[in-house]
């Protein structure tokens, strides 16, 4: 195939796309079925009970086919639909019903009058009932003092998410259909069970069963809708698409599927139904370009199919992932702003057996999403020695014209770093990029995120005897008057032990929450979707070292923490220009009258520049940090991993610390990403700030790191630039770095976009992992996004 | 100990370059230069030494500076510096907590300046890149230049060297001549006005440049277009007869004016000859590019 075919999206489409670029209303008719079987379900096994609500959702939930469509299903009854997850959390929802069309960032249209009444009726039902009412009875002093302190979203029951981070076995569901594994279950279901792993065992198939045919229920309802239109359609082009829409909805996800049509109906159904049971942001397809190809292959050379028909449906599929965009409460909604969908799509890379995974399916889904470019779907390119300059150029080409819309991981350092939690070779060769930026193997594994741990903070406990500087509370150990330090190594030594207190605290509180989760929110069909899980009856909320399953901690502000420690070493230590005790004092007052101290810890090396001094330091913390989560166990044997990741966090986690010794001013916001040097000090060059990071141990933090960079678009703006930009990218991650995503955005074009927020309604931007919409976003993110660092040429 | 180190004075280091030459590259400027170009972007690299910058916005009127000279004194808008005494000695610049006083230029070693140029190593033997020496002139400094080269050669790396042509020594000649590549500016074909723009003759440059072309050198040719001065047609098909003449020469870089060099005479209290200059228009680009894009060399808009 020519990669470098374009194909031009077709006027369906285009209104297809428009309609989603709205603002999101809330739907409540998930939260309103799910209550309702609730109530009726009392006093059932929890797993069945969790299966019935999803058949009843499922059952009962609005269905709609917009004219122009072929891909059928929806995951809220709106075009661009929030739903209600009141499992987790019920109060805010009525607490913020006002706030949240209002908002400074993630509005919602006003909530209307029948939602309101749902809401106010059937919300109060998950008064303790939910995880996070649940979880605070069992939280000790400790953990509820960190939360909102020093952890953020630190668990699932506080950002209001289920475990949906996951990608699913796909190709299992498409090849077998959904009827032949229900068929397993039930002739498993006949034996009569006696062990008590074969008593849970049971118990997981009946769930399985129930949603399963739920699923197969809502897809009829679809095949019947289509034929309905179908009679009364007068357009008999349209009606034999209506037709033909009945006719695979009928057939599929129930049966195998045969054909690409075929098979992406059969995935997004089920896709919605796994959005609908337990989402997240970070509900992936996985690897579609592989497990779809044979379809592919097949069908075009038996004739049954055009390449560009093929696109349209791509386009129409990566449409439908934009259908849902989930409201946050507004303390989550601080650390994850821009209503991150982080639908993931995982191409490039290689397969199994280690070969190049790069097919014509792969360029085509390029294509689709150089046309659609919205925010949910989110492409995860993966850079491996075997695929081809030509496949990585066509990715940088395309992060370029969609202002940098891809997520660039090395397969290299990925690889490594699952083999080193457990995977298998194989397994670590099909990984996926789940969320922000936790690598996965697809089907085989779940890993998630646990939530944000804020390292400048603890560098601040141990800067102030473990009192935070802003409020005088004594949150951490007491590890001595920090003016008495003599060595770096005391400071070193201080710093260690806050750092393996808050973790202790930080493993607490996710093993509390992990196990309320296992004992209340099971997810069947997700379950029924994982061999590892079905073959066991173990949920995933409950599947642990069976799946090499892992929950990352993401430290936030590790730049940070080791620009100020770098500084204080040098000047104070090293150079001793300064003393510990004007250092505190200077920090007491926010540098007031300590101009000259600020100005040289401003001066000092800073992260990002490939300054050995300072980078190793970053290094030592992560490394450290690592070691002690590696100490403990979780739920079911997972494994407590280190992430450095901070969503739009540093926001909310820099509003919390005082000034630093890095020179950043008291209650400003902490490096952004994760690994991503602090705004604007950077300033070496683009290589420079890749090998900053690449010289990391990312074994250290195999939860995933954040890395982000600005590029003008002019630095790219001929093909021989393009090309040098691709082998640079190769370059760094085949030296050791893991992640790597561009924002292509001149300074210009955002400040444009503030001052005229109409003219952009569809201007996407990085934040942190995940694309948002520029205008979607606080003021305070949007100047975030202008100030920092643009690499470019002169 | 010091005297006998092999020095230059560096005013910037730019890594993960995409223009300057092939591949990714970092480019080192080295201060100094033989030409005046009236139009010089970077006045900061003209003279050899070190210079004072001021940048009066950056203030933050702190008063650190006042003590430490007699030259300075602090105002409402910030330091004034007496630019007849100073003698850019850095003690002020020392002190600022900020940028708004600031050295063009810090003293490098061989050793030094070789250091960190090694350090993208990777990046340059994976896109076929390398280190450029440019400027102010490299081969003014023509010690440090000649051995810096030699030790990166001798590592393996590519070595290109951006030069007005003007080498003012036998070893300056030799850096050109044992170079990997040239990148070399040509302003002008008028002799006249070439000595009013840039200060210097320009029949020297041209010898130069038929030397290394018999040489084989690679050559890159960068032209400045500089309205009023070098962008006359005449002169174009003059510079574009003589780029073909020479057979070595890979590719055509063209330059339009542009005035973000203006801000830094400010800074170093110079006054800025080209104030007014308008830039050229895209077309006007165009039809200059159509001109030695007639001698079968690919030729680009900008570095
Ligand atoms: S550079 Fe030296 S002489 Fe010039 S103003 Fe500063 S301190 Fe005074
Ligand atoms: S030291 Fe710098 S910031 Fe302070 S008054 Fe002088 S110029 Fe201004």
């Amino acid at each position: 195939m020519d990669s470098k075919k374009t194909f031009v999206m077709s006027d369906r489409v285009k209104q297809l796309r428009e309609a989603v670029l709205a603002t999101p209303e809330v739907c409540v008719e998930r939260a309103m079925y799910l209550t309702r079987s609730f109530m009726e379900t009392e006093g059932e096994n929890i797993v069945i009970r969790r299966a019935k609500a999803l058949a009843h959702i499922l059952e009962n939930m609005t269905v709609t086919i917009h004219d122009g469509e072929l891909l059928v299903g929806t995951t809220t009854s709106k075009r661009r639909g929030s739903f209600i997850i009141p499992e987790i959390q019920w109060e805010w929802y009525l607490n913020e019903m006002d706030n949240m069309s209002t908002r400074s960032w993630d509005n919602c249209q006003p909530i209307g009058r029948f939602e309101r009444e749902q809401m106010q009726k059937y919300l109060p039902y998950w008064k303790d009932k939910c995880t996070w009412d649940k979880v605070n009875k069992e939280w000790n002093d400790t953990v509820l003092r960190f939360n909102g302190e020093i952890f953020m979203t630190h668990t699932s029951s506080m950002s209001g998410q289920h475990f949906g981070h996951i990608a699913v076995d796909y190709p299992r569901m498409l090849s077998r259909g959904l009827r032949d594994i229900i068929s397993e279950a039930k002739s498993d279901l006949a034996r009569i069970p006696v062990s008590p792993d074969e008593l849970r065992r049971h118990t997981a198939l009946k769930a399985a069963v129930i949603a399963m045919e739920a699923v197969i229920t809502y897809a009829k309802r679809y095949a019947k809708l289509a034929a309905d239109m179908a009679r009364d359609e007068k357009d008999p082009k349209r009606k034999a698409e209506l037709l033909e829409i009945a006719r695979i909805c009928e057939k599929v996800p129930e049966q195998p599927a045969e054909t690409i049509y075929e098979a992406l109906q059969s995935i997004l159904l089920l896709y919605f139904a796994l959005r609908i049971e337990a989402y997240a942001p970070g509900v992936s397809l996985g690897r579609p370009d592989q497990y779809l190809y044979p379809y592919f292959e097949r069908d075009i050379a038996n004739g049954v199919i055009r390449e560009e028909q093929c696109v349209e449906l791509l386009e129409m599929l990566l449409i439908k992932m934009n259908d849902l965009a989930c409201l946050m409460s507004t303390e989550t909604v601080e650390f994850l702003s821009g209503f991150p969908t982080l639908a993931s799509i995982t191409i490039g890379g290689v397969k199994r057996d280690g070969t190049d995974s790069v097919n014509p399916l792969t360029y085509l889904l390029m294509e689709a999403e150089r046309n659609i470019r919205l925010t949910a779907e989110e492409f995860v390119v993966r850079i491996n020695r075997e695929n081809s300059d030509e496949f990585v150029i066509a990715a940088c080409q395309l992060a370029v014209e969609m202002k940098g819309k891809i997520k660039f991981i090395s397969d290299e350092t990925t690889i490594a770093m699952l083999m080193r939690d457990g995977k298998s070779l194989e397994d670590a060769r099909d990984y996926v990029v789940l969320g922000c930026a936790s690598p996965s193997s697809a089907g085989r594994s779940l890993d998630i995120t646990a939530g944000a741990i804020n390292f400048a903070y603890i560098l601040e406990l141990a800067l102030n005897d473990g009192k935070s500087r802003l409020t005088g509370e004594q949150i951490g150990l007491r590890t001595g008057d920090p003016k008495k330090f003599a060595s770096f190594e005391e400071l070193w030594d201080a710093l260690k032990k806050q750092i393996e207190y808050i973790l202790s605290v930080a493993v607490c509180s996710r093993n509390t929450d992990r196990l309320v989760y296992a004992e209340n929110v099971p997810a069947p069909l997700h379950s029924a979707m994982l061999p590892a899980c079905f073959d066991s009856g173990l949920d995933i909320v409950n599947v642990g070292a069976k799946m090499c399953a892992t929950e990352s901690h993401g430290a936030v502000g590790v730049p940070n923490v080791a620009d100020s420690l770098a500084a204080i070493k040098k000047l104070i230590f090293d150079e001793k220009r300064f003393t510990m005790s004007e250092l505190i004092d200077a920090l007491d007052k926010n540098f007031e009258g300590y101009d000259a101290l600020h100005g040289a810890l401003l001066h000092a090396p800073k992260f990002g520049n490939d300054i050995d001094y300072v980078d190793d330091i970053v290094g030592d913390i992560l490394e450290f940090a690592s070691s002690v989560l590696d100490r403990y166990e979780g739920i079911a044997g997972t494994k407590h991993t280190l992430a450095a990741m901070a969503g739009t966090g540093n926001f909310v986690m820099g509003s919390k610390v005082g000034a630093l010794p890095d020179g950043r001013l008291s209650g400003k916001p902490l490096a952004e990403g994760g690994i991503s040097p602090s705004q604007g000090k950077n300033t070496s060059g683009a290589t420079a700030s890749m090998r900053s990071v690449a010289k990391l141990n990312h074994t250290a933090i195999s939860g995933g790191s954040v890395f982000n960079m600005r590029f003008n678009p002019e630095a790219v703006d001929t093909d021989e630039k393009m090309r040098k930009f691709a082998l640079m990218l190769r370059t760094y991650c085949e030296t050791g770095g893991f992640h790597v995503q561009f924002n292509f955005l001149s300074a210009e074009t955002l400040r444009a976009a503030q001052a005229d927020p109409q003219q952009y309604r569809d201007l996407l931007v990085r934040v942190a992992t995940y694309s948002a919409y520029f205008v979607e976003l606080s003021k305070q993110v949007q100047d975030d996004i202008i100030v920092k660092t643009e690499f470019k040429e002169v | 100990m010091e005297t006998e180190e092999n020095t230059s004075t560096v005013f910037t280091i730019t890594r993960g370059s995409f223009v300057d030459g092939w591949g990714v590259r970092t480019t080192i400027f080295l201060k100094g230069c033989p030409l005046r170009c009236k139009w010089c972007c970077n006045p900061e690299s003209q003279s050899a030494a070190p210079e004072l910058s001021v940048t009066p916005a950056d203030c933050t009127l702190c008063g650190l500076c006042r003590d430490v000279c007699p030259y300075l004194t602090l105002e409402k808008s910030g330091p004034v510096v007496d630019r007849q005494k100073c003698r850019n000695c850095g003690k002020c610049a020392d002190v600022c907590p900020t940028n708004a006083l600031a050295m063009f230029g810090e003293v490098y070693t061989v050793d030094r300046a070789f250091n960190e140029l090694i350090r993208d190593k990777e990046y340059y033997d994976r896109t076929g890149g390398g280190v450029t020496i440019g400027g102010g002139e490299a081969t003014l400094s023509d010690k440090f230049t000649y051995e810096l080269m030699k030790k990166l050669q001798e590592a393996g790396v590519h070595v290109a060297i951006d030069t007005c042509g003007y080498p003012v020594t036998p070893l300056a000649l030799k850096i050109l001549e044992q170079a990997d590549l040239i990148l070399f500016d040509l302003k002008g074909m008028n002799p006249e006005r070439h000595r009013q723009d840039t200060g210097v003759d320009n029949e020297a440059i041209h010898e130069t440049l038929r030397h290394l072309g018999a040489l084989g050198k690679e050559i890159i040719i960068r032209i400045p277009l500089i309205p009023g001065h070098t962008d006359d047609n005449a002169t174009l098909r003059n510079e574009a007869a003589l780029i073909e003449s020479i057979g070595t020469v890979k590719r055509i870089d063209l330059l339009p004016y542009h005035d973000f060099g203006a801000v830094k005479y400010q800074q170093l209290g110079k006054p800025y000859k080209m104030e007014g200059t308008q830039r050229l228009t895209e077309e006007r680009v165009e039809e200059i590019a159509r001109i030695f894009r007639a001698t079968g060399i690919p030729t680009q808009i900008g570095g």
